[in-house]
């Protein structure tokens, strides 16, 4: 040993990476005793390239050799892991069964929000997309003027491309077809803007002309069958014959942009009118690539404010990114919240899966441990019990996959119905589905698999052959501990949804402060509007029809905001409140009360410049006498006349608006309300139809009941109601199969005990109630955790509605209480299964 | 049971004549004694393996030695089985060599 240089550490090292104690130690030792050989008869430099060879050429052989030892180590894992599912038949399919259910509900709500997600995500300039949005400071408003795109685009050079989208419900009709659908007014540079591909037609010149229009592949099958529509000619109610020009593709179900057919506002509106600064629809933006749209905004905020000097307006523009549009509302709760949710019940409902999991594997410990026991004898170590036991939950995690699957195949169309929604699934041109469905299966398995794999890679294998019972007192408190978590969990669940169906019950029987029962909505076209007088005489005479208004506004739905003067104030200084044009029969129509003063006078030109304000706005105005002081929108000046008794215009998330009512000419009245007799409804919907078809022959008639409309307002909640009724009975499920699954086993375990007990003369009853004890007071306890936690979510959630019921102790009490009972029936019943045995079978055995 | 391949039919010999001594540097140098080839210490790892999966030899623990940084040798024995698989591509060695010396190869 002349020389002292060792080999390459880094070479060491790296070998050492793949073999482990004699192989490592058999190399490294014959490498090293050559390279000192060769040191001594070449250079050192030659030696360590030598060394470093031999090592590169060395790992390949043991990768190969770890991976012919893995596979023959794996088939044993599998093979025993089969062996087992088989030898504990009910066990396995408990075991596999609950985690499939929790799988398929996880998939379920993945599928959801990926569909909710996806919201309009499919254009390709998205990123730079924009809506316009108008603010009073407080609240928020999507529809913007409609020179204000164009003034944008003059004005900045961020602004590349901008469109307005108008959205009107329109009377089509080509030869004997006629439809109502859905139009939006667009300009020219739409097309260039959003990716709604077209099937025919040139998108530079589609909306070239005034009288083009552009339909979808469904509205245009309608229309003209299989015939090319191209070139053929279309009446859009009053307003002349349009030329086919294009044909788009369906617009996609996630598009928060629906239409049937597009023309240019021109096509409707004077010119005057949409270069004008009042409010229509939305406008859409397209930015510069790379532009911030917050600095953005704010140089843009005062352009009304420059613009529009017919009143001194506070009114404020922003930009709204346009993918947040769907998940983000201007006022009131985001439905993002609902994805939160939703993922967040997808995780306690995989959880509670995940836990049947754990405590029924370590239950069952007992019987594998002598395999453990041999397994370390021969020679395995700890890290490879870990091993098989982590591949044996990740087999059962897969087997659950493929059943999840079938499920979420079959219950889809259910989903669909339930939550309002057109998911469909496609494993081969979805990969994310793909990717997420083997993450959450991978993931399901190392959950379940980690207290299983580090509990039974414990034993000792001296103990377990010996056969000494294991004393496993931590191991009882590991498993209570996941069964309170569990419980605490669908109990949750269960308050939740019982505060949240109160809540829907509340909102459902809530007095509105209007009447809403056998009121019909019925959207009027332009012959009608200009008949109205006489169209409303005609219907007034039928007896079924009670009661009959026209307004430019739902009762339900009150969303204009203007600004307002009234006596007191400054000149010039307005405040914003809604506004509704109406009938004088309107306030009797919808059974409205006034607090003070009288209602506008039929068929009187002298409260043509008059108002009615109610409740909140008076409070606004703070007049105590308010009948006779001088009011006005913009500058058209009246005096009050009335204030009406507030009722609920809008959501009842949020508070009661400040609102001001007007006599309206007649062409503003677009929606006829009908209050009928609740005993001949089709009779007074027959008349409707044949006055109003008589005075509009092309008129298609459509009506709405009031009360279905009020419903509609509350479908998202709603629909998260019954998605959430479902889950929780699903979590309650999983959680019972759990218990169903433990129960039993120790039933199986105390059969002995059980038996000599009833020999020494206990009775059925003692025995089951010595059974199911340590569950009901391990859900007992679950109640005291789930409690507080359901009632803090629930406390806010609840007081997001301006209008809401209060939940008390009572809702709790029974949750918990059908917690305990479900758990109590299903623990009895194996219980009371294995009282009912005869002693002598039990004690005999063995 | 397949018939040795020449990499394990030299190997075993090698084991063979080592007696005792045959382990990863021996095994080296003596194959480098009959084919003058410098192997390099992968190549007769891995059919070392093989044998050793297939029984043929055995592994024994060795004294560490200070030239080996104190590591452990591992030396190689040969088993029943090993000697009869041997024994086994001799008779077919035997063979081939009787059968290619009755044709023209054979004179030369």
């Amino acid at each position: 040993m002349k020389n002292k240089n060792t080999p390459p550490k880094f070479a060491v090292w790296l070998l050492s990476r793949f073999l482990f104690g004699l192989e490592l130690s058999e190399k490294l030792g014959d490498l090293q005793e050559e390279f000192y050989y060769q040191q001594n008869n070449s250079s050192l430099f030659k030696a360590r390239i030598w060394y470093w060879k031999q090592i590169l050429l060395t790992i390949p052989v043991c990768i190969k050799n770890i991976f012919q030892w893995g596979i023959i180590m794996f088939k044993n894992y599998v093979k025993i892991a089969i062996r087992n599912i088989q030898k504990h038949k009910a066990f396995s399919t408990i075991n596999i069964l609950g985690l499939a259910m929790g799988m398929a509900c996880c998939f379920l709500i993945l599928l959801w929000v990926q569909d909710e997600l996806s919201y309009d995500n499919f254009h390709k300039n998205a990123d730079n997309l924009y809506r316009l949005v108008v603010t009073d400071g407080e609240n928020y408003g999507s529809s913007s003027p409609w020179a204000l795109v164009s003034t944008l685009k003059k004005d900045y050079p961020e602004f590349l491309k901008g469109t307005r989208f108008i959205q009107r419900t329109y009377n089509l009709r080509f030869g004997e077809k006629k439809f109502y659908e859905e139009a939006g007014l667009v300009d020219p540079e739409f097309f260039e803007m959003f990716s709604f591909p077209f099937i025919k037609g040139n998108p530079k010149t589609a909306l070239a002309n005034v009288n083009s229009i552009v339909m979808t592949e469904e509205t245009a099958i309608k229309f003209f069958g299989s015939e090319d529509p191209i070139g053929k000619t279309i009446t859009l109610e009053n307003n002349g014959d349009f030329t086919v020009t294009g044909i788009l593709e369906n617009v996609p179900h996630n598009s928060h942009m629906q239409f049937d057919v597009l023309v240019k506002p021109a096509a409707i509106f004077s010119e005057q009118k949409i270069n004008g600064w009042s409010y229509e629809g939305p406008s859409y933006v397209l930015l510069q690539p790379g532009s911030d749209y917050k600095k953005v905004s704010e140089k843009i905020s005062n352009t009304i404010i420059k613009y529009d000097k017919r009143y001194n307006t506070s009114i404020l523009v922003e930009l709204q990114p346009f993918e947040e549009i769907y998940l983000y509302s201007l006022n009131g709760t985001d439905p993002v919240a609902y994805v939160y949710i939703f993922s967040g019940i997808a995780i306690i409902v995989l959880l509670i899966a995940c836990i049947n999991f754990m405590n029924l594997t370590t239950a069952k410990s007992s019987q594998r441990a002598k395999e453990i026991g041999m397994r370390k004898v021969i020679g395995a170590q700890k890290k490879d019990i870990v091993k098989q036991f982590f591949g044996e939950s990740v087999i059962m995690a897969f087997v659950s996959l493929f059943i999840a699957i079938i499920g979420v195949y079959l219950f889809l169309p259910v989903f669909n119905e339930v939550a309002g929604k057109e998911i469909t699934i496609n494993f081969l041109s979805d990969k994310s589905i793909l990717v997420g469905l083997l993450g959450i299966t991978i993931l399901t398995g190392i959950i379940s698999g980690t207290y299983p794999a580090i509990y039974l890679s414990s034993f000792r294998p001296a103990q377990v052959l010996k056969n000494a019972v294991l004393k496993s007192g931590k191991k009882q408190t590991f498993r209570r501990v996941l069964i309170v978590f569990q419980f605490s969990a669908a109990i949750g669940l269960i308050i939740c949804t019982s505060v949240i169906l109160k809540q829907m019950e509340y909102i459902r029987s809530k007095d509105m402060g209007f009447e809403r029962d056998n009121i019909l909505r019925v959207t009027l076209d332009d012959n009608l509007v200009n008949k109205i007088e006489t169209v409303k005489n005609e219907l007034l005479s039928d007896k079924n029809i009670l009661k009959i208004t026209a307004s430019n506004n739902l009762p339900l739905n009150v969303n204009s905001f203007n600004p307002f003067w009234w006596e007191g104030k400054e000149r010039e200084d307005y405040e914003s409140m809604m506004f509704v044009l109406v009938d004088p029969d309107y306030f009797d129509t919808f059974g409205m009360k006034m607090k003070f003063g009288r209602k506008f006078v039929e068929n009187s030109k002298m409260d043509s410049s008059n108002y009615i304000i109610n409740e909140t706005a008076l409070k606004l105005t703070g007049f105590t006498d308010p009948i006779g002081k001088k009011f006005a929108m913009w500058k058209n000046e009246g005096e009050l006349i009335g204030v009406v008794e507030n009722f609920n215009s809008s959501s009842l998330h949020e508070e009661i608006a400040p609102i001001a009512f007007m006599i309206s000419q007649n062409t503003y009245k677009r929606t006829l309300f009908a209050k009928v007799d609740s005993k001949n409804i089709p009779e007074a919907i027959d008349k409707i139809e044949k006055t109003l078809t008589s005075f509009s022959p092309n008129f298609i008639f459509e009506y709405h009941f009031l009360d279905d409309d009020f419903d509609k307002q509350y479908k998202s909640e709603s629909q998260l109601l019954s998605l959430l009724k479902y889950f929780t009975f699903l979590a309650i499920l999983i959680s019972c199969l759990g218990l169903l699954g433990l129960a039993s086993f120790m039933a199986e375990q105390k059969r002995k005990e059980i038996a000599i007990r009833k020999v020494l003369g206990a009775t059925v009853s003692s025995v089951v109630t010595g059974l199911s004890k340590e569950f009901v007071m391990l859900i007992a306890l679950a109640n005291l955790i789930a409690w507080p936690v359901a009632y803090y979510f629930m406390k806010s959630w609840i007081e997001s509605f301006s209008f809401h019921t209060d939940f008390g102790f009572e809702i709790f009490i029974l949750s918990g209480v059908i917690a305990i009972l479900i758990a109590l029936l299903t623990t009895g019943v194996q219980a009371y299964n294995a009282a009912n045995k005869n002693p002598v079978d039990n004690l005999k055995c063995e | 049971m397949p018939l040795l391949t020449r990499t394990e039919e030299i190997i075993l010999t090698a084991v063979i004549i080592l007696k005792g001594n045959a382990y990863g540097i021996t095994i080296r140098d003596y194959i480098k004694k009959v084919t003058g080839e410098e192997w390099s210490f992968a190549k007769i790892y891995d059919p070392l393996n093989k044998l050793t999966q297939k029984e043929y030899v055995k592994k024994i623990e060795g004294e560490p030695t200070p030239e080996r940084g104190g590591r452990r040798k591992i030396l190689y024995e040969i088993t029943d089985d090993g000697i009869s698989a041997l024994k086994e591509i001799q008779e077919v060695n035997k063979t081939i060599a009787v059968d290619l010396k009755n044709t023209a190869l054979g004179n030369l």
